[in-house]
């Protein structure tokens, strides 16, 4: 914290957001592996080693955006927990806590057969959430007691499913094996509406946060398209990735519609940045595009060559919120792999690697039964909403959360860690003296030499 | 609950704007002060206020307009509501009204200004832009007359807005280029600095397309390179055309002919913020530092800008905004002091001619007395408009101590005598012709006396005055008509001849009863006799219209007669503490209302407090209430019965004239207050005369409009105000006060305060802690930090004197941080102790160099608590060594963020974040050896950037933060649930719309049920706010 912003603000010589953003975007930068576990002890047996917070890996976690505090995570047995940020079941000084769920459903009671693809929170409180899975569903709960209240039959794969954070519509976009974008009611329960024109399984959807209308799609045949759902025509226009300028003023009805290609393979990640002036799209291609909304030009971001991408399963990059970061100075975080890599948004330049350390991750003893990802893999990310935190569900079964740990803390842990030192030292050398003369006292004192 | 009450208004000023609103011939000044706009007219000795006008939000941006059919120009507002509108002036009603509310312009995704809100209207008229979000202009037509006829009629032409995105990002500064001919489509200048920190220019040309929607192309890019730290554009009237380039390093000039930008360095870098033009070759330009400068352009004979010439004209407040007014006088409008009107009195000297005084920003206050000088910031609830409290206000040059007291001011003039227990006072005159009132008539328990004065003020003690009866207490005197003087006693009624002092009539009550209570008008006298008898007479003879006793059961508590000359008078009785309206001929009750549930009323007054209203009777109750009402002379009705509480006693009831026939009631009893009427309301102010029993109005011919008031020991002359007011003392510093502690014991100020000083174009921040005599505000000593280093608080305390003894004695406290972020330094700030030598000079004690700045220090349980970057530590000032003690550390917590206020009571750690709201500490003493423990109790897991914060009760908190909200947090602790003890609620909340930079809780002793407790003050980066929390729930 820099001692003349505080000052500057006091006088109002400098708008309090200046010192709010300069704060935060550190504390952002600064963000680490904190040692905090989520842990759900499997049913009977009392374990002392903390267990996995989903046994067989973590498909999808959601944190909802009204107070930051309840964090619900989908695993790939089709378990589901929610779990309070506020309130560790145990913690101690390091800061090093232990969660257990508030609430937990494990497969055992038949949620799903198979796997979750997808938790989001109902978006106008945090009572009630919705899953979709591998078995072809789509579920609505009430969060207090996890039992689903309403089940939809898609007839395929659900890849992804999202709910506008604005609109009142209440529909719900999925994004399913066959090449439909399909629209479910949650206030008549229907799952009817369906926009046609992908040519291959939809593996995401994202509603725009600024028009409650508009939806874009992105699916296996690498286009990703915008659709206005009270349009009966089809959709309003598609993403080309070799068009930097776009169409001012207007989404474009581009020349060759229906070929153009967002990225040359299939899109499994859609998100659009908070003021829906730009979206982020990822795909197959091992790339990230950032696209002006606007005209739907490609902004020509380009993130490198780490950037890695496989499966059908979604991988969304998420954006930190802009309100904490400096101007243009946009960040994202993408899940490559088994790291998560810090990009500045609307450059492509690779700020950081975010590796957690490596006795964080389950060894394959430990984990022996159940059926297990072979590889660990960072499968989703999300924001603690009014925070400067990340969490990373890994397919391990392991929730990261990445916490800002600043120059001041490492500083401090270092002098707390001297003064331990300091005490135990001085109680050693106690020791070591009484040691001394106690040796003294017993052992015959060997000498050499002549006497 | 709570609710918030206001001591001062904003008097910074950021926006200001000249235009001919009030009449169409007149220019008038308009400021925004946060949400008030104030409308001023030039006259000779200065700027004279015409009309005041409170919005809801603070005002942004002020622009002029003309719609074409309009007399007078309009004024366009922005509030930080997003919202916008236009008014303009009704003369009729001379009041201002909306033209066009003009809808809010918010968008939740775009982000604010960072650069501050713009607004700019075309020179042709027939655009407006604002610039309120990042990356956004939003473009609003301004049609004109002729262009669509159908909208003829509307008096505000004006368009929907239409938002135009341009890339564009943090854009400094942006202009309407002034264009040749009104064909000519209007061109928007932008000065930015694009993402590679580099300062670009970029023209855009305004117009509409063809489908009637404004729109701005995309303009062009000028190419060459500007002053890095350009940060104003200055368009420049025709003939000339073109804009000006105003930077840190240089000036340019930007020829739209040409496209070429010509800069000449300055000769000395600074930092301009405001300007304003003179005239079209002409320009002021205020600095960083509060100095003018003239800029004049040097034209050939073709109108074009040859060279130009820059020189400093004097010295000023910190400018926010400058408006050229006329004849060489400027308004210097600023936010860090006081804004000023200046006058340009020769090349190189200016001369301050008005000076509008300004408490903003306040960064520190200390609460010096409650209204009472008992100095420790305790009193009763009924006097929290009395407090004293000594701000720290103002920035830089313009820092400042200034001494705030609200209230209705009371200045004595001298004491007459002393003399005890005078009962009441009345004020006569001794020559019946003379506007002025010369005696003082004393009624004290067993006597009365006579004091005259002549008309040079003199006064002198009379034995005898025109027959008076000066051997018994007197209830009531008066002038009455004819030179006659009326005097009532316990034992009779008389009236005498002033001229010779004869007795004209007489009247004794019969059975030697004795008078007990007495009012009088101009025609009647009513008195009361005890024992539930009251008696009419007429004025003239004496003669008696009715004597009624009323039963045992009905005894009467007070009465009084209206003012003037009526047929109805007012009886209050024990019973069901009723007051009956009552004829005055017959004394029978025309009509009764009750006035309380459980307290008698003890004394009644009718008088005028409202122009063209009917007139208020006041009701004196034995609790210390004070009702009101509102009496129909015709319909002999009381209505409208409101309610306060003055006292605990019963309150004595006099009006003062206030002129034009209207009164102000003064009522004594613990702490007086003077209730007028103001914009149709009552008002109660406290009045800064805490020991009057008793007052009187005096005009007398050397002290015109005074009072005699009566104490407990003497009798004094004074003057009071006629309202209440908020009274400002200034002592100019001329460095940024940040942080004020005030010692009793020592009769003195600590101040921390920050001095700018530019040393070879570097600017250089110095802190002192200063020690300041509390009376004559003098310097005593100074402890200057290092460079670099950061004053960040100040606390005064009392610590161990010795290693054995255990007197404390007081010291003060300071907290450092050092600016530069250079890692490789071990220390970032320091906590130093001071001691106060007995020749007051300052002395370290003791000091320690800590890991990260300290933010704020408090005492717990005779331990420092330090709030340092990151940590909160707990030092024990140990004496090791003899003489010199150690700051030792015993106990620490490690934050959220970063702590930005501390506050403690008992063992309780209250810890303000910077970012992540509340957190509170237990701290326990370590027993048996082992260490002292901080640990958390209570947590607000909210993202909340704090600024400020107070314990405001017991487990209730008051927590400002930086977006201007105050929020109230309450800890239950009777809760079943451990989650709940542990977590802060939010009880109330309120946008206050203003940051508060501190919040200091103060205590009052209340009566056994108050409703309302005053609880803490709050100061603002623009104004001091008190807050009052309601306690009981309703």
């Amino acid at each position: 914290m820099q001692p003349q912003h505080v000052f500057h603000r006091s006088i109002g010589l400098e708008h309090p957001d200046v010192l709010k953003r300069a704060t935060a975007s550190r504390l952002i930068y600064a963000l680490q592996p904190s040692p905090v576990t989520f842990t759900q002890p499997p049913p009977g047996e009392p374990h002392d080693e903390p267990q996995r917070a989903h046994i067989s890996g973590v498909n999808a976690i959601a944190i909802d955006r009204f107070e930051g505090r309840y964090l619900l995570s989908g695993g790939a047995d089709s378990s589901i927990a929610i779990w309070d940020l506020e309130a560790p079941s145990s913690s101690s000084s390091v800061g090093a806590s232990i969660y257990t769920p508030m609430i937990a459903a494990g497969k055992t009671a038949e949620q799903h057969k198979l796997g979750i693809t997808q938790v989001c929170f109902y978006s106008f409180d945090s009572l009630a959430f919705l899953s979709s899975s591998y078995d072809h569903t789509v579920k609505i709960y009430s969060s207090e007691t996890l039992v689903p209240t309403m089940t939809w039959n898609l007839g395929s794969v659900v890849y992804n499913i999202d709910i506008s954070p604005i609109a009142q519509h209440l529909l719900v976009a999925c994004g399913t094996q066959g090449p439909n974008v399909r629209l479910i009611d949650l206030k008549t329960g229907a799952a009817t509406h369906a926009l046609p024109g992908h040519s291959g399984a939809v593996l995401s959807t994202a509603w725009s946060p600024t028009r409650e209308h508009v939806l874009a799609s992105g699916a296996t045949d690498g286009s990703v398209r915008f659709w206005d759902i009270r349009m009966a025509r089809g959709e309003l226009g598609m993403l080309d990735l070799e068009d930097p300028v776009g169409v001012l003023g207007k989404i474009s009805h581009h020349r060759h519609t229906g070929r153009a290609q967002a990225h040359r393979g299939p899109v499994n990640g859609i998100v659009w940045t908070e003021d829906g002036r730009h979206l982020v799209t990822c795909g197959h291609d091992q790339r990230i595009r950032v696209w002006d909304t606007d005209t739907a030009a490609n902004t020509l971001a380009n993130f490198g060559p780490m950037v890695r991408n496989s499966g059908l399963a979604p991988i969304i990059p998420c954006l930190p919120p802009s309100q904490y970061l400096l101007l243009e100075r946009d960040l994202l975080f993408y899940p490559n792999q088994h790291e998560i890599l810090m990009y500045e948004m609307f450059e492509g330049k690779l700020l950081k690697r975010l590796k957690r350390p490596e006795q964080k991750r389950f060894s394959e003893q430990t984990v022996g039964k159940g059926q297990l990802n072979m590889k660990d893999r960072v499968t989703a990310l999300a924001w603690r909403h009014h925070d400067t935190e990340l969490y990373a569900a890994h397919s391990d079964g392991s929730i990261v959360a990445w916490k800002p740990r600043t120059q001041e803390d490492v500083d401090l842990d270092e002098e707390e860690e001297e003064e331990r030192e300091a005490k135990q030292g001085s109680k050693k050398r106690k020791r070591g003296l009484l040691e001394d003369i106690y040796q003294d006292l017993t052992k015959k004192k060997i000498t050499f030499g002549g006497s | 609950m709570a609710y918030i009450v206001p001591i001062h208004r904003p008097s910074s000023i950021r926006h200001a704007l000249k235009l001919n609103f009030l009449a169409a011939d007149e220019e008038c000044l308009v400021v925004a002060k946060a949400n008030r706009l104030e409308f001023y007219t030039q006259k000779p000795d200065g700027l004279a206020l015409q009309h005041s006008q409170a919005l809801y939000g603070r005002v942004t941006m002020l622009q002029k307009l003309r719609p074409a059919l309009a007399p007078t120009d309009h004024l366009f507002v922005g509030t930080d509501r997003f919202m916008y509108f236009t008014l303009s002036w009704n003369r009729e009603k001379k009041q201002t009204q909306t033209e066009k509310t003009f809808e809010s312009v918010a968008d939740n995704t775009a982000r604010e200004s960072q650069t501050g809100e713009r607004c700019q209207v075309d020179p042709s008229g027939r655009f407006m832009t604002l610039e309120v979000y990042e990356g956004i202009v939003t473009v609003i037509p301004l049609v004109q007359r002729g262009k669509k006829r159908k909208q003829e009629s509307e008096i505000a032409l004006m368009g929907d807005p239409v938002p135009q995105r341009v890339p564009e990002m943090f854009v400094r500064s942006s202009a309407f280029l002034r264009t040749r001919s009104a064909n000519e489509k209007p061109q928007l200048a932008l000065l930015y600095e694009d993402t590679h920190s580099r300062v670009r220019l970029k023209l855009r040309s305004l117009g509409f397309n063809s489908d009637n929607t404004a729109e701005l192309d995309d303009g062009e890019l000028y190419a060459g390179e500007l002053d890095i730290g350009a940060s104003h554009l200055i368009p420049v009237e025709a003939p000339i055309y073109g804009a000006l380039v105003v930077g840190e390093t240089s000036v340019g000039y930007y020829d739209v002919d040409t496209k070429k930008l010509v800069t000449v360095p300055l000769e000395e870098a600074t930092i301009f913020v405001a300007w304003a033009s003179v005239d079209k070759q002409r320009f002021v330009f205020a600095d960083d530092y509060g100095r003018l400068f003239l800029f004049v352009l040097d034209l050939d004979d073709k109108d074009k800008v040859t060279s130009w010439s820059l020189h400093e004209i004097g010295q000023t407040s910190r400018a926010s905004t400058l408006v050229y007014l006329d004849a060489g006088c400027i308004f210097v409008g600023s936010h860090q002091g006081n804004s000023q009107v200046v006058k340009i009195t020769g090349e190189k000297s200016l001369e301050v001619i008005q000076t509008f005084q300004n408490i903003a920003p306040i960064l520190d206050f200390t609460i010096m007395d409650m209204g009472n000088r008992s100095g420790e910031g305790q009193t009763n609830e009924y006097s929290s408009g009395q407090a004293r409290l000594v701000t720290g206000s103002g920035a830089y040059q313009d820092g400042s101590l200034r001494s705030v007291r609200s209230g209705v001011g009371l200045e004595e003039y001298g004491i007459l005598g002393e003399m005890d227990s005078i009962s009441n006072l009345f004020s006569l005159k001794s020559d019946p012709s003379s506007p002025y009132a010369d005696t003082i008539l004393v009624s004290l328990v067993d006597e009365s006396r006579v004091f005259r004065f002549d008309n040079q003020g003199e006064v002198e003690e009379t034995d005898q005055l025109a027959g008076l009866d000066l051997a018994e207490s007197t209830l009531y005197a008066a002038n009455i008509s004819q030179g006659r003087i009326l005097q009532i006693t316990n034992s009779r009624v008389q009236i005498t001849d002033i001229e010779g002092g004869m007795t004209i009539s007489e009247w004794t009550p019969p059975g030697g009863h004795s008078i007990t209570a007495a009012s009088a008008n101009d025609t009647h006298i009513l008195l009361s006799l005890g024992r539930g008898t009251v008696v009419a007479l007429g004025i003239e003879g004496l003669s008696l219209i009715k004597e009624k006793t009323y039963s045992a059961k009905r005894q009467i508590s007070c009465i009084a007669l209206p003012p003037k000359s009526s047929t109805v008078c007012f009886l209050g009785f024990w019973e069901n503490s009723n007051v009956s309206v009552c004829s005055i001929d017959s004394l029978d009750v025309i009509n009764s209302t009750e006035v309380s549930t459980d307290s008698v009323p003890q004394s009644l007054l009718l008088t005028q407090i409202f122009p063209d209203q009917p007139p208020t009777l006041f009701v004196a109750l034995a609790d210390g209430n004070v009702v009101t009402f509102s009496f129909n002379a015709t319909t002999n009705i009381l209505s409208g019965k409101k309610s306060i509480i003055l006292g605990t006693r019963q309150p004595t009831l006099r009006a003062l004239p206030r002129g034009d026939g209207l009164f102000s009631v003064f009522a004594t009893c613990e702490n007086p207050s003077l209730i007028y009427g103001s914009e149709g309301r009552l008002v109660y102010s406290a009045v800064t005369a805490e020991k009057a029993t008793t007052v009187a109005p005096f005009d007398t011919e050397a002290y015109p409009g005074s009072v005699v008031m009566a104490t407990s020991e003497d009798l004094r002359l004074a003057h009071v105000d006629p309202e209440r007011s908020t009274h400002v003392q200034t002592l100019p510093v001329h460095e940024t006060v940040r942080r004020i502690a005030y010692s009793p014991a020592l009769k003195a100020f600590g101040l921390g305060t920050i001095r700018r000083v530019l040393k070879a174009g570097e600017e250089l921040l110095i802190s002192h802690f200063k020690l300041v005599d509390e009376i004559q505000f003098r310097e005593l000593d100074t402890y200057r930090l290092n460079s670099d280093e950061l004053i960040e608080c100040v606390m005064r305390c009392s610590l161990p004197d010795g290693p054995d003894s255990n007197d404390r004695s007081e010291r003060f406290v300071i907290g450092t941080a050092y600016l530069d972020d250079d890692n490789a330094m071990a220390h970032r700030g320091r906590v130093i102790v001071l001691e106060v030598t007995e020749d007051r000079k300052l002395k370290v004690v003791t000091e320690l160099a800590v890991k990260g700045g300290c933010r704020c220090l408090a005492m717990c349980d005779g331990n420092i608590v330090a709030a340092l970057i990151k940590t909160v530590v707990i030092y024990n000032l140990e004496y090791r060594s003899e003489s010199t003690p150690e700051l030792v550390k015993v106990a620490t917590f490690r934050c959220s963020t970063a702590p930005i206020d501390v506050v403690v009571n008992g063992s309780l750690i209250t810890i303000a974040d910077l970012m992540k709201s509340l957190v509170i500490l237990q701290y326990s003493k370590g027993e048996a050896g082992l260490p002292d423990k901080l640990a958390e109790v209570a947590r607000h897991y909210q993202t909340t950037w704090a600024t400020a914060v107070a314990e405001v009760d017991e487990n209730t908190y008051l927590e400002s933060d930086a977006e201007g909200n105050l929020v109230v947090l309450t800890r239950d602790l009777n809760s079943f649930s451990e989650d709940d003890r542990k977590r802060l609620v939010m009880s109330s909340e309120m946008q206050l719309g203003e940051m508060v930079n501190r919040i200091r809780r103060i205590d009052v002793q209340t009566a056994s049920d108050p409703i309302v407790i005053p609880r803490a003050f709050l100061a603002t980066v623009r104004t001091l706010p008190t807050l009052s929390c309601l306690t009981k729930r309703f």
